[in-house]
């Protein structure tokens, strides 16, 4: 379903003298490839700012790589511009974190799900009652109701909201959702029912899920398989399960430690200390060595790759590559 | 899983004059004084007692409260209320015609340089800063001597001079609207620029730059008047405040009415519209609301 190989992402940094552009560059996502494949929930998990949601963006194309190369659906989709580009929106489609920022205020929620449908030219221009039916069917769908397409958004609530957001997702019938943090901003009761609804969605249409979070259980209880981002690189990859139970990159390990913990599947947390590296010109050798309990000589060195371990399951380390000894 | 709408019932905005005009008492008073000059205007050739051009050379300069002169007459023996009745349609075209067109401009080209950006953004953001960098009331007198005197020319020169600044306003806002999640999430959908800045950039530009036009109504009002005042505008014999303020300056240490009484006309009108356009502003822009 989608492809994405050595994935790179370059923002001009943001400090810039009243004269002079500051030639330095974010690294927002530096060299990832992955793949999500048909009907399948991949979730992306990382701290803030660890590139999640550029990556999420470039996927789908709503950003421009610096370099790299993405395929959706066996089409390159690298460097579509145009009416090109606007046509891979019938097949991906994304909900946003902000359930309020996301919706124009002034729209009414029947006019922002009906958004796609008369941009895309899915039904006649004129056959206005054919788009007011396939609008109803969308919010019932996904648990509003019929009267809520002349509501304005801020007549809404939160929930109310992102279920128009997914409404509006869904509605050309994608074959890929990039959700980037879509209940991070609700409140519990809320994020459950929200989350089985993508459960439900997701076995009905056969949809594949690009899901980002920075909440391990949300992943657990959605992804098949997780992508673990630090400092905007891929650490680890690997099944739920492999992850959850044999996590292998020292990040990982700490970053589940602590969900593990509170599940009492594990008997101590392992605290990171300090903060993620700048991701602006970063440090040679592996980016978590200013982090890692494990770090040697190799790790300010060299860039670990990633080494392949069982089943689909990989991580890069040193540690796995032989050229470090665990310590302690 | 079970879903339950929850849908409150909620107060839908309704279209209430009386109530806006009441909780906003300076929309009220505003378009009760632009309203009274607007009937003044319209009316005018209706209830003015004279023709405003009509030459009485016995009555020169008579004072308010004369018979026959209300409020008096001008050093041609022309009735000043005839006059300030017949004045009020220029002020009014000139406070109004100039600023709708230039929103419109400026709507069009603040919202391609903010939304599109690169080109557009260089060209026409930068032709604004240069060709407009110039103080507005000295390219307002460069345009209207180039252009000649007259209303319309008067008009168009206005137009000119409120262009760059209904621009950057409008620029302004969709730089802000551009970042806005709904705004990725319409290209999201699939639409293209053009249909993004008319269903999305252009409906939600719109309240703050009609307010930013509206504050300004009563200065275009002041302002087109000191282009008249000094000979660019209005040409004599038409009646006009800001020409009538300097038919009355030569005599205005003896009678000063020929010259107040227009002076006062400009005031009241051009604060009628502040009070309306700060009521607007304070309605429309969000940034304004409490
Ligand atoms: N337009 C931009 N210009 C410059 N830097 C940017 C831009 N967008 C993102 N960045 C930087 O790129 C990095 C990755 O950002 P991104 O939003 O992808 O992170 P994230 O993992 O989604 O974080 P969060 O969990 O906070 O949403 C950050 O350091 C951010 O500051
Ligand atoms: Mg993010």
């Amino acid at each position: 379903m989608l492809q994405v190989e050595n994935l790179t992402k370059h923002y001009p940094a943001r400090g810039r003298g009243l004269f002079t552009r500051d030639p330095r560059r974010v690294r927002a996502v530096d060299g990832v490839s992955f793949e999500v494949k048909a009907g399948e929930v991949v979730a992306v998990v990382g701290e803030s700012g660890c590139g999640k949601s550029t990556l999420g963006r470039l996927a789908i194309r709503l950003l421009e790589p610096t370099s790299g190369s993405i395929r959706l659906g066996g089409t390159d989709i690298t460097s579509l511009k145009g009416e090109a580009l606007r046509e891979i929106r019938l097949t991906a489609q994304i909900v946003f974190q902000d359930p309020f920022g996301s919706l124009n205020p002034r729209m009414t929620v029947g006019a922002s799900i009906a958004y796609p449908l008369r941009v895309n030219r899915l039904f006649g221009r004129a056959d206005g009652a054919a788009i007011a039916r396939r609008v109803d069917e969308l919010l019932e769908r996904v648990g509003l109701n019929a009267a809520h397409a002349r509501r304005l958004p801020h007549e809404l609530s939160g929930g109310q909201r992102q279920r128009v957001g997914i409404a509006r997702a869904i509605a050309v019938n994608p074959k890929l959702l990039v959700l980037d943090e879509p209940v991070a901003a609700l409140d519990l009761s809320a994020q459950a029912r929200v989350l089985n609804l993508f459960k439900e969605l997701q076995r009905e249409m056969g949809m594949a899920y690009l899901f980002i979070t920075h909440d391990l259980s949300v992943a657990e209880y959605m992804a098949d398989r997780i992508l673990v981002m630090y400092a905007g690189k891929l650490v680890e990859t690997g099944g739920r399960l492999a992850l959850f139970q044999a996590p292998r990159h020292p990040y990982t390990q700490a970053l589940f430690s602590a969900a593990m913990l509170r599940s009492g599947r594990a008997s101590e947390e392992t605290i990171l200390e300090g903060d993620p590296p700048s991701p602006i010109d970063p440090l040679p050798g592996c980016r978590f060595n200013t982090r890692c309990p494990h770090a040697g000589e190799v790790c300010r060195a060299a860039e670990p790759a990633m080494s392949a371990l069982d089943d689909g399951h990989g991580a890069a380390c040193h540690l796995l590559t032989g050229k470090l000894r665990r310590s302690g | 899983m079970a879903v339950t709408p929850e849908i409150a019932p909620v107060e839908r905005p309704v279209w209430r004059p009386w109530a806006l005009m009441t909780r906003h008492k300076s929309i009220a008073a505003g378009s009760a004084i632009v309203l009274l000059v607007v009937l003044m205007a319209l009316l005018a050739p209706v209830l003015s007692p004279y023709d405003p051009n009509e030459v009485h050379p016995l009555d020169r300069l008579k004072p308010i409260g004369s018979p026959g002169y209300l409020l008096g007459a001008d050093q041609q023996g022309r009735d000043m209320l005839t006059r300030l009745m017949w004045g009020a349609r220029s002020s009014l075209a000139i406070a109004v015609l100039p600023l709708s067109i230039s929103a419109i401009i400026g709507l069009a080209l603040g919202a391609i340089a903010g939304y599109l950006g690169r080109l557009s953004e260089t060209l026409i953001m930068r032709g604004m800063d240069v060709v407009f960098g110039l103080p507005p009331i000295l390219l307002a007198i460069a345009v209207s001597a180039t252009l000649g005197p007259g209303l319309v020319n008067l008009m168009l020169s206005l137009t000119i001079v409120l262009i760059p600044p209904m621009t950057r306003v409008t620029y302004q806002v969709v730089v802000g609207l551009k970042e806005q999640a709904f705004v990725e999430a319409a290209r999201a959908a699939g639409a293209s620029s053009f249909q993004i800045i008319f269903s999305q950039i252009l409906p939600n530009s719109l309240a703050p730059t009609i307010a930013y036009a509206a504050s300004l109504a009563g200065a275009m009002v002041v302002f087109g008047a000191g282009i008249s005042f000094i000979g660019l505008g209005i040409q004599p014999p038409d009646p006009d405040w800001g020409r009538m303020i300097n038919d009355g300056r030569e005599v205005l240490d003896l009678k000063p009415h020929v010259s107040t009484l227009p002076g006062l006309a400009i005031f009241v009108l051009a604060a009628g519209f502040n009070f309306l356009g700060d009521g607007v502003r304070d309605l429309l822009d969000p940034r304004m609301r409490q």
